[in-house]
């Protein structure tokens, strides 16, 4: 509602029509939009008597009219009867800015939940909090389908950022607020307050327990929200770390922080010498995920003007490739400037370029740019390289040595044909090298004689069912026999680029953090050099099928998530929505179409056409993975929320009126049990402190026995091994009777 | 010292943990939930409960199979002979390895570390 500035005259003049208000089912609309304002326009100094205002409230409750008078109207009534019930002994009304906003916006919240804006950095901590639910309710509702618009999911997004960042605030102002509360213990209004604190704390961990507890469990201690967010959410992660190295090395915990630490060494010392954080963290990760010299990328990188992301990937590539950094160097120049070696010396072009071509080139450097001779003298220099490529096309040795590739020379001439060749059978033969020999031997055994039939190949795939998805493609390739085959290769090309990514190395990574996060990386510097082994082949492929040389590199690493690297033990921070998409060399076409899924998701719900025009791509894909992050995060709080939740208690509060103890005779812990149960079932075990457990630890098993994590369901031993706490108190599983 | 009383493999759970049910005359059950290895015929079998997939041959295998033989080493590690195999499962540094419920309460527990804490039952 604009705010009408009060009028002296005016104001007489409605408070007396106000007074005259008796026959409130003739009351006209404008009346009653005036009198609104009057109300509202009034200061302190004019304000009409509390005792006037029953009446308008009561007549605004009978209006059948009020849709008509307008959302802000009503808001403003409902904003009145808040003044009232809290002021009954005041004589004289004071409107009150605060109360009216928050009745307006508990009345949109209702009503038009889409049309609300953004929360006021002010707003009341209560208020803030079931805002927060109604969003996390509506983006639950969006992800099932009932989508409103783009703008509004995203509006909704954005305001949940928003009150979000105010998180720390909201839980100060909520602890103050139960600091001083000097009333009855068992006042409902205090009730709401610690549930409100606690909600906001699982929002603010976005929906992590562990880190909700820990983040309160300081606060009450004294810190400050934001500093306690900070430690839990640092203290959390660090346990992620160390059991994502636990499990995935099998290796104990104090072994496990040696290896974080020597990660975080290795990390730091790059950011130290200049990488961002992000390029010093897949550095890292492609380091250790494709087994390669971080130090020797990092020399390479200063020597020769590269990042050491782009140095890892021709050490990569190279490795895949079975080539010398030269030859590699020569063989991307050659490459690039094929086109223009292709007919040199005249004619029409014929997709092969000669090494008389070349000579040529290099012969007659007035007549080409001084990169084209650069390239043809680079890959006349290696003639190993050159002769391995003239006769690739040929070639269906792939496993007949280490190397792919005839060193003796053939015909000279090096065809589009060859090249292709050449990059899917050097990849074969490098993610089949570990396994060359069982392969040459599958059939019949004996000794390797250097000849792969088609019964070896059957033989190793039937051998090795849980063989790498990569290593059974491209054995499956070449089963096909037709080892070039068009068709084959297209159909499946996302398989064999992911497989070669995988094993081979490259500069595409798809890495999943820890067990919820799936992380996509995608180097687009090396991408963009087309220098990684995934980007390779798919890039051979596309040119095979007479698609565009980039189409489906992308498509392939984005959709390929169920493939992918691990490193565990990765810092916790780069899993940010912004480490997904920093760096990255993305085309909005594919971008677009790697979150199909969501993107489904906004046409199922009318959001959009189906067809979608070119230049709402980019803003579809933002808001794909905005909602995806938050809708992902808003459904996991949704859960918690949902469930009952006991928060860090004393040992005696978690256990069940009536369960029996009984301590261990040697006193390492004490099992209670509910009565009448056997073995496991219905039973606490509080354990006493061993070296992993210096507080102890608690193991929850359910009726059957099964020992349960935090969320009240069985789980890994990581997760229902609860560590008691310094203060003696733990955490219990949701839905734990108490 | 508690025992693990002899009778047969009646049942086999697996999920997170790996349990050996009615293990003793008193329905007793070992829950193994540490990383242990199946020894039969003379090859040694690694399983992974938490990754069970892959080693549920070996393990049927032991179903219904007479428990001959169950003892507890100074560290911790539990050694179960059931029918031809043998069964070994080591004490983990962070997590128990292992743990014996008998019906009649009687109770054992390889807690993290190895150390052994005993309930010898009512």
């Amino acid at each position: 509602m604009s705010r009408v500035t009060a009028d002296v005259g005016l104001l007489d003049a409605h408070a007396a029509h106000v007074a005259e208000l008796d026959h409130p089912r003739r009351l006209r609309i404008d009346d009653l939009r005036v009198a609104l304002e009057v109300f509202f326009a009034s200061g302190s100094a004019y304000g009409p008597r509390t005792s006037d205002l029953p009446e308008l409230l009561q007549l605004l409750r009978r209006s059948t009219a009020i849709d008509a008078v307008g959302v802000e109207a009503t808001a403003a009534a409902f904003a009145e009867a808040e003044v009232l019930a809290r002021a009954p002994s005041l004589d004289a009304w004071h409107p009150d800015d605060a109360w009216i906003e928050r009745a307006r916006r508990r009345f949109l919240a209702a009503n038009r939940p889409w049309a609300m804006e953004a929360a006021a950095p002010t707003m009341d901590p209560a208020d803030a909090v079931e805002r927060l639910r109604t969003i996390d309710r509506l983006l639950a509702e969006a992800r099932r389908g009932g989508w409103p618009s783009i703008a509004a999911v995203e509006a909704l997004v954005e305001e949940r950022a928003a009150i979000l960042a105010d998180g720390s605030v909201l839980i100060d102002a909520l602890t103050d607020g139960i600091r001083a509360w000097s009333g009855s213990e068992n006042d409902p209004v205090l009730d709401r307050l610690v549930a409100d604190r606690q909600d906001v704390a699982l929002l603010l961990a976005a929906g992590d327990l562990a880190v909700a507890r820990r983040l309160l469990s300081l606060v009450d201690a004294g810190a400050g929200a934001s500093s306690a967010f900070d430690t839990a959410t640092r203290e959390a992660a660090h346990e992620r770390r160390l059991g994502e190295v636990m499990d995935t090395d099998g290796v104990s915990r104090a072994e496990a922080i040696r290896v974080i630490e020597a990660m975080d060494l290795s990390i730091a010392s790059m950011i130290e010498a200049g990488l961002t954080p992000e390029e010093a963290v897949v550095a890292f990760a492609m380091a250790d995920g494709l087994d390669l010299d971080l130090g020797l990328a990092r020399r390479r990188a200063a020597k020769e003007g590269l990042t050491v992301v782009e140095a890892l990937a021709r050490m990569a590539t190279a490795r895949a490739l079975d080539m010398t950094d030269d030859e590699l160097r020569a063989f991307d120049l050659f490459r690039s400037h094929f086109a223009g070696f292709d007919n040199a010396q005249g004619g029409r072009p014929d997709d092969a370029v000669s090494i008389d071509d070349l000579r040529f080139v290099v012969a007659n450097p007035h007549r080409f740019t001084l990169a084209q001779v650069t390239a043809a003298q680079a890959i006349l220099d290696e003639p190993v390289l050159r002769n391995r490529l003239d006769s690739a096309a040929g070639n269906t040795d792939v496993l007949d040595s280490d190397v792919f590739g005839d060193t003796r020379p053939a015909d000279h001439l090096i065809s589009v044909a060859d090249i292709d060749a050449f990059l899917i059978g050097a990849q074969l033969n490098h993610v089949l090298a570990d396994h060359r020999i069982d392969i040459d031997t599958a059939a019949e055994g004996g000794p390797a004689d250097g000849f792969v039939s088609e019964r070896d190949l059957e033989a190793w795939l039937d051998a090795n069912p849980d063989a790498p998805v990569g290593v059974r493609e491209a054995v499956a390739h070449m089963l096909e026999a037709q080892l070039y085959d068009r068709t084959w290769l297209e159909r499946n090309r996302e398989a064999l680029a992911m497989g070669a990514a995988v094993i081979a190395g490259g500069v595409v990574i798809v890495m999943t953090a820890g067990t919820a996060t799936p992380l996509i990386v995608v180097m687009g510097a090396g991408f963009a050099a087309g220098a990684g082994a995934a980007g390779v082949t798919t890039l051979g492929v596309n040119h095979l099928t007479g698609e565009a040389l980039t189409d489906g590199l992308l498509e392939n690493s984005l959709s390929g998530g169920a493939i992918g690297m691990s490193v565990a033990g990765l810092p916790a921070s780069w899993t940010s929505a912004s480490a997904i998409t920093q760096g990255l060399t993305v085309r909005s076409g594919l971008a677009a179409a790697s979150f199909s899924g969501e993107v489904a998701g906004v046409v199922s719900g009318g959001g959009i056409d189906l067809v979608l025009p070119d230049d709402w791509e980019d803003e579809i894909h933002t808001l794909a993975t905005g909602v995806e992050i938050v809708g992902a995060f808003a459904g996991a709080v949704e859960t918690a929320l949902d469930t009952t939740i006991l928060w860090a208690v004393e040992p005696a509060e978690a256990i069940p009126n009536g369960w029996v103890s009984r301590t261990a005779d040697n006193g390492s812990g004490t099992v209670w049990q509910a009565p009448g149960s056997a073995g496991n079932a219905d039973m606490i075990r509080i354990m006493e402190p061993t070296d992993a457990y210096p507080n102890g630890y608690v193991r929850f098993h359910n009726a059957h026995g099964q020992p349960v994590d935090l969320t009240g369901r069985p789980g890994s031993r990581s997760g229902s091994h609860i560590p008691i706490n310094p203060d003696g108190t733990f955490d219990v599983p949701a839905g734990w009777p108490s | 010292m508690t025992s693990i009383e002899l009778a047969t493999v009646d049942q086999i759970i697996l999920g997170h943990a790996v349990s050996f049910v009615r293990v003793g005359d008193g329905g007793g059950v070992v829950t193994i939930e540490g990383d242990f290895t199946v020894e039969v015929d003379g090859e040694t079998h690694p399983v992974s409960p938490e990754s069970i997939v892959g080693s549920g041959a070996i393990l049927l295998g032991l179903l219904h199979q007479v428990v001959h033989a169950a003892t507890v080493g100074d560290d911790g590690t539990l050694t179960l002979t059931i029918g031809s195999a043998t069964v070994t499962v080591p004490p983990s540094a962070d997590f128990e390895a292992w743990t014996y419920a008998a019906e009649d309460g009687r109770r054992v527990v390889c807690m993290p570390g190895g150390e052994l804490a005993v309930w010898a039952g009512d």
